[in-house]
């Protein structure tokens, strides 16, 4: 068995705010690993710096090289997009400024509204009415058309590399409109770059739709640049193999057609741990799991069901700018290492969601934090080895930490290190909270779940969160800190397609809801064999209906199968004539749903198609990672005082990862360390070494899974 | 995980550690029945049917003990705190703790027994562990058609409560589990639009349903007294909370006034004339100078009198309190019955939610707390919820529809910042209902939906800016009904900031570009009160909602805020100059600049009162 | 001055508010006689007291000044 197909390297890149990972998966699951620090000015300089230092030779045998960035979420959050211009029907033109009206905190009288990507005086109305059933209540003339070209001139005149983004009402009923106005502006305006709304999301709620547009179109010449430094970079290296970037929804995209939609890399970065999460999960078995990646500020959780990464159709980069597209489902919990511990007006203890962040970071790394975060609990409690952070390149001062505990611990009445562990309960019963909710929102059980658990804080909090939640196994994959990179590694290619098709599933208006679903199927594959790395590899589709009662206003996805979900050569087959019969299961299955998810069904009231989604995907090659030797001499064993629970020292078995072997098992308590992360096995725990070099961490008495 | 310790002595602050109570412990608790909430308010929304409350998130849900007491709520809607706080309460106290069995719901909308008004029902359904009563859950929704003398169920010119729909006193819904028949008989047969009533209650049983089997698993932990025992001791530190942040405002005794402009039924105004005495840890807000209760529905109910008060002092003194029944301890409110801050049986109050609600809350923090906390405090927000009602039979399915519609507006300026533009009043936090949502739903065009220029209050900090909406006529027929305010009366400015501007709502006759204002079409008795009007196909409806007050000198606004909000359109460039004394040069193709000295020269002469 | 019960018939669907501060009277009420021998009902006993007790020293100053 070979780790990467045709024994050739699969090399991913993750490029984050602090460090630059690079993962190359060789011949037999042989792994090199490179951390370097980022380069924000020059994104591409760090990769190529990693990528020279993993001593990988490009013009060898390359199978992939991908990419997760951050590129077009930092131009987003850190607004260095290009000038945008807006095009709005006519009487609506402040419609990223109304937005949705409802504010973020409930008592907060200060809270600023957000400000929109495009300003005011750069958006342009223009005379035109598409109606709610697809009509035309008011034609676009050309003398219009000419109108708006000559706004469009006079407005980027002075612009470097600006953009347009077009989103018109009802578009995603009707797009003639949009297309008219894009064309004309082509060919006015030739070269600049223009996104319209009914190709970028064609999805009702205008405020959703057309700030999902302007964020495309303000991305664009970012990530358009970016590409052609890539390309010319490795076409100076003469890399082989195939190229790409990773999508917000978990798939490639080939690094040429990014600019197309540039939008879809928003979440690249997040995307790549998720899909990681989910890959090592499959790896022991776990059908359905929570996926958390806790680092120093902030936590990612997701959610694994029948061993498949879940969706959601909305993200918001902050409060009000939603980003309405097909996204890998993540929910961003501000409790990390770093979320600072005090005492509310009440005389009680909180954890967060303040922030040290990495600078100045917790008391214990001497740059002049003063505040008690979770990592100085940590090390009080003796969880974390102040010798051995970030494999010993850095060291943790175990007094700072103390002392910035101490004047907590005086407010509670309690000893430093029983503040410690308080510090630590709190800021999991936070994680706790906000993990339930993601999965009861999605109707999900949590109790069903194994959590896996990664990011340099994840594997430390991880069981005592489990524990609590009254989760199942908690499995921590190879190399926590750098698992991002390896989802690149294992990413599919897929293209996601959404479209609003409001129908009722009692009315004859369902009957052309089949062969909707079925154009859409052909289109998305279509799509995605337009980018494929390799024609001849199989291409899955699977179509869903996104249904609610009528009356209702959040709908449920229900996945719907045809004929042709196969792994087919050709293009899907359009529905045939058991189409009356699909909408029937249709309803039958959202019944069934709506009873799991909430508890009760409402068979006499009409259902409701609100949007039509399909995914087309061509699946990479299992990938086989084996990082650690695993030596398992027992030489570098060792064992600490640390802080089982309140009042409770105990000696824990300390162990490097690198030294365990296949099947072997360690009862807890037991800190076992590596380079980029600490994981902690509490009292009553076991973690067993899995075959896929995963721990898996359960309750000593549990009973043994498969 | 270790429970709390056996009851202590009542926490008091910060001061004394070992009083043997688990501060850890009850940390984790409160938080995972706050979880317990956010559970319910999810299932809840997710499947409801009014928009009003699935999109606009109008409800709350509740965990009380077994005594009824509030111990936790999904911060959702604040309008609906005092009813939060009292309306479960009442129907436990009402029934009887022992009169409830396993499976039973109770539900009630009645505005004299702690509800806001009869929209909004509230649930309770009681928990058990082994036949021993140990907690009790609830939530209140705002159902969107509830029957009464206009669709949409806000009846602004109704003079008693049996003109605003179905009056529910505590009854039974469910009877050991199985549905109470005849009861959702009476209920559907006086709703407009039944189904959607069927969906959302549904919705609210769900949720029950989610919060029983979670309170469940806190029973199991620590059974019915010990989890008892830990609410009690949340309570006792949310009244801490108060206290101590109480304690901390001077002594003293702080007035002020504002009115309803109108009732709907007369032309005269009603005045709200609060005091707020401020001793040691304890605050009493005295409203028993304000006038008598109004003919028409703008009077408020207990419950939303003190829902006011204490959303006003949350917003600036103890934003992160867990809101329970402790939070009253310290705090009394006095609303003397027959006044306009609580009405007498049968006295209209559908408009006091939503109307007279914000009214208080902002007298409060705005008008006094600012005596005290100047940087904590705003200027006046366009303050209605501007109401707008309709219903009528949809021609393109023959279906009967009724819809509830609220419009943003403009906020207040604040110590630090402009008021934010297209907000909703802040006692509430709902959404708006997407143009492209609304013209599928229900047979209106929109012709326009942007923000009024050139309105907002000026000031060192600018008021935000309302929002205009114009929109066509598509049925046949559609009665029309409203329920505002600030037509008379300007949001008010602060600290010498100045007022903004007011709400208007305006009709143009199908082919005619004329508007006049409703009251002038119609011949009506109040411009911003009315029901059931008929408009027909082609006819256009403009509504104008307000926008904020003023923070401070508008002289003393810096001249660069002042240039970009010309550029932006939001302030004209007349206005630059005669209300903020802001001279700029250049035309505004080739940049537009401050010019300096003459904007010096201009505010000198202005601030001398010689421009 | 002693709780009272409200003993309403069970098709009596009105309610009653306290005297002091507006506050509905749930299923009982204080009884207090006020020094002119009336009867005043409240809501609570101890706490209303209190209030009343300190709404009425504040209408004293204010006439005094």
């Amino acid at each position: 068995m070979s780790g990467s197909p045709n024994g050739a390297w699969r090399i991913g890149v993750d490029t984050g705010g602090t460090f630059t990972d690079l993962v190359a998966v060789g011949p037999g699951g042989e792994v090199r690993l490179q951390k370097v620090a980022s380069t924000p000015a020059e994104p591409a300089r760090a990769t190529f710096e990693a990528l020279k230092r993993s001593q990988v030779d490009p013009r060898g045998e390359v199978d992939s090289f991908i990419m997760g960035t951050t590129i077009a979420t930092n131009a987003l959050i850190q607004r260095r997009g290009a000038p945008t211009v807006l095009i709005t029907t006519a009487g609506f033109e402040d419609v990223l400024y109304i937005q949705r009206i409802d504010r973020q905190g409930l008592y907060d009288l200060q809270w600023i509204k957000a400000e929109p990507y495009v300003p005011r005086d750069r958006v342009v109305g223009v005379n035109e009415r598409i109606l709610a059933d697809g009509s035309v209540r008011t034609p676009l003339a050309r003398q219009e058309l000419d109108r708006v070209i000559d706004e469009v001139r006079r407005i980027t005149a002075h612009d470097q590399s600006p953009a347009v983004a077009v989103s018109l009402l009802f578009s995603y009923v009707n797009p003639i409109h949009e297309q008219e106005l894009a064309a004309a502006l082509q060919e006015a305006l030739g070269g600049l770059p223009v996104s319209i709304s009914s190709e970028v999301a064609p999805i009702w709620r205008e405020y959703e739709r057309s700030n999902t547009t302007a964020m495309d179109a303000y991305v664009k010449p970012i990530v358009a640049n970016f590409a052609g430094d890539l390309l010319r970079e490795l076409e100076l290296l003469q890399m082989g193999g195939w190229h790409g970037l990773l999508r917000s929804n978990g798939g490639h995209v080939a690094i040429p057609d990014t600019p197309a939609k540039p939008v879809e890399i928003v979440l690249s970065g997040l995307a790549a741990g998720m899909i990681a999460g989910a890959h090592f999960a499959r790896a022991v078995d776990s059908a359905k799991a929570v996926t958390l990646d806790m680092g120093g500020t902030s936590a990612d959780v997701g959610v694994i069901v029948d061993g498949e990464l879940q969706f959601s159709g909305l993200f918001e980069v902050e409060f009000g700018l939603p980003l309405a597209l097909p996204i890998l489902d993540v929910t961003t919990i501000g409790a990390g290492g770093g979320s600072i511990a005090s005492i509310d007006s009440g005389g009680l203890l909180k954890v967060g969601p303040e922030s040290a962040g990495a600078e100045p970071g917790p008391a214990c790394y001497g740059l002049g934090g003063e505040a008690p975060t979770v990592t100085d609990a940590n090390v009080v409690m003796g969880r974390l080895n102040p010798g051995y952070f970030l494999g010993g390149r850095m060291n943790l001062d175990a007094e700072r930490a103390r002392s910035a505990i101490d004047p907590v611990a005086d407010r509670l009445g309690l000893t430093p290190e029983d503040t410690a562990e308080a510090i630590v309960s709190v800021s999991i019963e936070n994680m706790d909270g906000a993990m339930r909710l993601v999965t009861v929102d999605r109707g999900l059980d949590y109790r069903e779940f194994d959590l896996v658990a990664y990011g340099g804080a994840g594997p430390l909090h991880a069981t005592e969160i489990a524990r609590r939640m009254g989760m199942n196994r908690v499995i921590v994959p190879p190399n926590p800190g750098l698992v991002s990179a390896y989802g690149t590694v294992i990413a599919d290619q897929r293209v996601d397609r959404r479209i609003t098709l409001v129908r009722r599933l009692d009315h004859g208006e369902s009957g052309d809801l089949p062969a909707a679903l079925g154009r859409l199927a052909d289109e998305t594959v279509a799509e995605l064999r337009s980018q494929l790395r390799r024609p001849e590899v199989p291409v899955d589709v699977t179509t869903y209906v996104a249904c609610r009662y009528l009356g209702q206003n959040y709908e449920q996805e229900i996945r719907t199968e045809f004929g042709h979900v196969d792994r087919s050569f050709e293009l899907a087959v359009p529905i045939g004539p058991e189409a009356a019969d699909f909408v029937a299961r249709l309803a039958d299955g959202y019944h069934a749903t709506h009873k799991a998810s909430y508890g009760y069904e409402m068979r006499d009231q009409p259902i409701q198609s609100v949007y039509l989604g399909a995914t087309a995907l061509s699946e990479t090659p299992e990938v086989l990672i084996r990082p650690y030797a695993g030596g398992g001499d027992g030489t570098a064993r060792a064992t600490r005082r640390v802080l089982a629970a309140a009042g409770q020292w105990t000696d824990a078995l300390i162990v490097k990862r690198d030294t365990l072997a296949t099947g072997e098992t360690l009862d807890g308590p037991a800190v076992i360390e590596e380079a980029d992360s600490t994981t902690w096995v509490p009292p009553g725990f076991r973690a067993t070494v899995h075959e896929s070099q995963c721990l898996i961490i359960a309750r000593s008495d549990a009973e043994a899974r498969p | 995980m270790t429970g709390p310790s056996k009851t202590g002595p009542a926490m008091t602050g910060t001061s004394s550690p070992g009083d043997g109570i688990d501060r850890v412990g009850l940390t984790l608790l409160y938080k995972r029945v706050r979880n317990i909430c956010d559970e319910m308010a999810f299932a809840m929304m997710r499947t409801a049917y009014s928009p009003i409350f699935s999109e606009g998130l109008d409800f709350s849900t509740l965990v009380l003990d077994r005594r009824g007491r509030l111990i936790a709520t999904a911060g959702i809607n604040p309008a609906m705190l005092g009813a939060s706080l009292y309306a479960a309460t009442w129907i436990i106290r009402e029934v009887g703790p022992e009169n409830f069995a396993e499976g039973d719901i109770f539900v009630h909308n009645d505005p004299y027994r702690g509800g806001s008004h009869l929209p909004e029902h509230m649930m309770v359904a009681p928990v058990y562990s082994d036949g021993e009563l140990a907690a009790f859950v609830g939530n209140i929704a705002h159902l969107a058609e509830i029957g009464g003398m206009a669709p949409g169920s806000f009846a602004a010119t109704a003079t008693d409560i049996f003109q605003e729909g179905l009056r529910i006193p505590p009854t039974k819904l469910f009877d050991r589990g199985e549905p109470v028949q005849d009861i959702w008989r009476i209920m559907l047969a006086n709703h407009r639009t039944p189904n959607n009533s069927w969906g959302d209650l549904h919705a609210m049983v769900g949720s029950l349903r989610v919060g029983e089997r979670r309170v469940g698993g806190l029973i199991a932990e620590r059974g019915v007294d010990g989890l008892n025992e830990a609410f009690e001791q949340i309570l006792d530190y949310a009244e801490a909370y108060m206290r101590s942040e109480i304690a901390a405002l001077p002594d003293g005794i702080y007035t002020g006034e504002d009115c309803m402009e109108d009732d709907g039924i007369s032309d005269r105004s009603y005045w709200i004339r609060s005091r707020i005495i401020v001793e040691g840890d304890e605050l009493i807000f005295d409203y028993s100078k304000s006038d008598e209760q109004a003919v028409g529905p703008i009077n408020a109910p207990y419950v939303v009198t003190l829902s006011a008060s204490l959303n006003g002092l949350l917003y600036v003194l103890a934003r992160d309190v867990p809101v329970n029944a402790g939070i009253v301890r310290p705090v009394k409110v006095v609303a003397p019955a027959g006044t306009i801050t609580c009405v007498r049986l049968p006295g209209p109050c559908v408009g006091g939610q939503t109307e007279f609600q914000p009214r208080i809350m902002e007298l409060v923090l705005g008008q006094i707390l600012s005596q005290i906390l100047p940087e904590r405090a705003a200027a006046a927000s366009g303050n209605t919820s501007l109401n707008f009602l309709f219903g009528g039979v949809d021609p393109r399915n023959g279906e009967y529809y009724a819809h509830y519609h609220f419009e943003g507006m403009g906020w207040g300026g604040r110590a630090d910042s402009d008021g934010n533009s297209a907000q909703i009043v802040p006692h509430a936090n709902c959404r708006n209902t997407p143009v492209e949502i609304f013209e599928t739903k229900w047979p209106w065009v929109h012709e326009e939906y942007s923000l009024n220029d050139d309105t907002g209050g000026a000031g060192r900090h600018r008021g935000g800016l309302g929002v205009r909406r114009v929109m066509e006529v598509e049925g046949d027929v559609i009665t029309v009904s409203a329920l505002s305010e600030r037509m008379k009366r300007s949001p008010w400015g602060l600290f010498g900031g100045h007022d903004g501007s007011r709400t208007a709502l305006e009709v143009a006759p199908a082919g005619s570009d004329a508007y006049e204002t409703f009251q002038d079409a119609f011949g009506l008795i109040s411009p911003s009160k009315f029901t059931n009007i008929r408009l027909r196909r082609g006819d256009r409806v403009r509504i104008t909602s307000p926008s904020g007050g003023g923070y401070g000198d508008p002289l003393e606004r810096d001249p660069a805020k002042v240039l970009a909000d010309v550029e932006l359109g939001f302030v004209s460039r007349v206005s630059a100059e005669s209300v903020y004394g802001v001279v700029l040069a250049g035309a505004p193709d080739d940049g537009l600049a401050v010019d300096e000295a003459a904007t010096e020269a201009l505010r000198r002469s202005m601030r001398d009162g010689v421009a | 001055m002693a709780w009272h019960e409200l003993n309403k018939n069970w098709h009596d669907t009105t309610v009653d508010y306290c005297d002091v501060c507006g506050n509905l009277l749930i299923a009982r009420y204080w009884s207090f006689i006020e020094p002119d021998g009336t009867e005043t009902r409240r809501c609570c006993d101890e706490t209303c007291e209190r209030l009343f007790g300190r709404l009425r020293r504040l209408e004293q100053s204010a006439r005094d000044s």
